[in-house]
């Protein structure tokens, strides 16, 4: 199996990037959006890997630093993909907040409040 | 005929508490504070964290509002003009980590004895006076009892310690009729400031951490007292003449940091994850938080704001508050929420349905 040596690093980016983006923006308005965003980026990401299985170029040629994988410890790394995403994701939900009105853990170590105030529920 | 009652502090979220089971008990009913616009002259009112003034409640209750200055001595007489009380429950104070000791000083200290002053000369019946359990500091033995010593670990609490010792003299050697309570942090609806900090911090941080310690002897506890159990008590207090010249610590049965917190996180909805630590390493890193919290407070101060935790409340964190409130049980009195988490269920309750808590 071929594959990227960046895929992990850029799958945990992307579960960085669109959990924050999710909880500063999306998620009163699109409670669904990060479920929905976290499964088609591991679909593109697997797919990838399937390709990689039949010998294809991962990323279609665009990328250097491929590596060869074989066997169970390929399929164990691409089973692994989702894991990464989650990690990343919950990682930022827990450092800067999970909705616009939270700030997460660094929130108390900072002066100026930037969250958006409490609503009651009927509200929001 | 009905008892009649003074209660300081009426428009803040102790007073107007004091004030609604006095109604419900019969007493007419005499309410002071400051007036509005006063209030921000004592207390910093800068973001959503600090006391409220709750003066149209009082008005809904048909209470009789007197307004006065308990620093300014010469704004009190009317507040004794033609009245006389069976008891004055002396509820005002600054309680405001974030002032200065200056203020804490001339609003706690001297305005207890202008209020004791003004009573003793108006032959008053019993003076019942809000201390608080922060007087005693960190417990050595704990559970802490009544007749341990003074230690006060901020400023408020040394004020309060010395608001105590000015009423206690005032009680020994001009017979003022004094009963002191000694609350632990105090909740309930309308209470914007202290335990309520708590959970807005943890709402506003969005996710939990729930630390246990090991050796389990290190397991820090948390008092605190439902407010309806805190005036309840007073009321009760008031009425028993074998409780003149004593203190009283007022608080739930006290349970552990770790079990309110799992219940804290579970009540506001918030997902959280176990660390257990070892005692030596946990003080290790909770004094650098600390000493982190006090160059937030710092730099706040200097920028004209509050800090989003005042540094009082991090020592909760890491010294043992754990009092007893056996003195108040064996004296008759029976708490309606024995246990803090019932209170504080209903009490989240209350403030997600005002948009205080999510």
């Amino acid at each position: 199996m071929n594959v990227w040596v960046w895929d992990i690093p850029v799958l945990f980016l992307l579960g960085v990037v669109l959990a924050r983006l999710y909880a500063k923006w999306l998620v009163v308005k699109h409670p669904d959006f990060f479920s929905h965003a976290g499964a088609i980026v591991v679909a593109v990401f697997w797919l990838n890997v399937l390709a990689g299985a039949f010998g294809a170029r991962p990323w279609c040629g665009a990328v250097h630093a491929v590596r060869h994988i074989s066997g169970w410890l390929g399929l164990f790394l691409a089973l692994s993909y989702p894991l990464w995403f989650q990690f990343a994701a919950e990682r930022t939900f827990a450092l800067l907040g999970r909705r616009p009105t939270q700030g997460g853990f660094l929130w108390p170590f900072t002066v100026k409040d930037r969250t958006k105030p409490f609503q009651p529920p009927w509200k929001t | 005929m009905a008892k009649r009652a003074l209660v300081t502090g009426a428009c803040g979220f102790t007073g107007t508490h004091m004030v609604e089971h006095l109604k419900q008990a019969g007493w007419d009913v005499t309410g002071t504070d400051l007036e509005k616009g006063a209030h921000g002259v004592y207390y910093c009112e800068a973001g959503d964290l600090h006391p409220e003034y709750y003066s149209d409640f009082l008005r809904n209750l048909g209470v009789e509002f007197v307004p006065a200055d308990l620093t300014k001595p010469e704004t009190l007489p009317p507040l004794f003009a033609g009245r006389t009380y069976d008891a004055i429950f002396h509820v005002a104070s600054l309680y405001d980590y974030f002032a200065t000791w200056d203020v804490l000083q001339q609003v706690n200290v001297e305005g207890a004895r202008n209020l004791a002053t003004e009573a003793l000369k108006a032959g008053v019946g019993r003076f019942v006076h809000w201390s608080t359990d922060g007087v005693y500091g960190e417990i050595k033995n704990p559970p802490g009892t009544e007749d341990d010593p003074y230690d006060p670990p901020n400023l408020y609490s040394k004020s309060k310690v010395e608001q105590e010792k000015v009423l206690w003299d005032l009680h020994q050697r001009e017979k003022l009729p004094l009963t002191v309570v000694r609350p632990a942090p105090i909740y309930g609806p309308r209470h914007r400031y202290g335990v309520y900090h708590i959970l807005y911090a943890l709402q506003k941080m969005g996710t939990g951490v729930l630390v246990t310690w090991y050796p389990k002897k290190h397991t820090l506890m948390f008092p605190s007292v439902h407010v309806r159990d805190l005036v309840g008590a007073a009321l009760f207090l008031a009425e028993k003449e074998e409780a003149v010249g004593q203190a009283y610590n007022v608080l739930s049965d006290t349970i552990t940091q770790p079990d309110l917190m799992a219940f804290l996180y579970e009540a506001l909805g918030l997902p959280y994850v176990r660390l257990p630590v070892w005692w030596p390493a946990y003080k290790y890193f909770a004094e650098i938080g600390l000493n982190i919290v006090k160059g937030l407070d710092a730099k706040a101060r200097r920028q004209g704001l509050r800090p989003k935790i005042d540094v009082p409340m991090v020592e909760y964190i890491t010294h043992q508050y754990w009092f007893s409130n056996q003195k108040l049980k064996n004296a008759g009195f029976q708490l309606a929420y024995p246990d803090p988490r019932k209170g504080l269920w209903e009490y989240i309750a209350w403030c997600r349905e005002r948009g205080w808590l999510e």
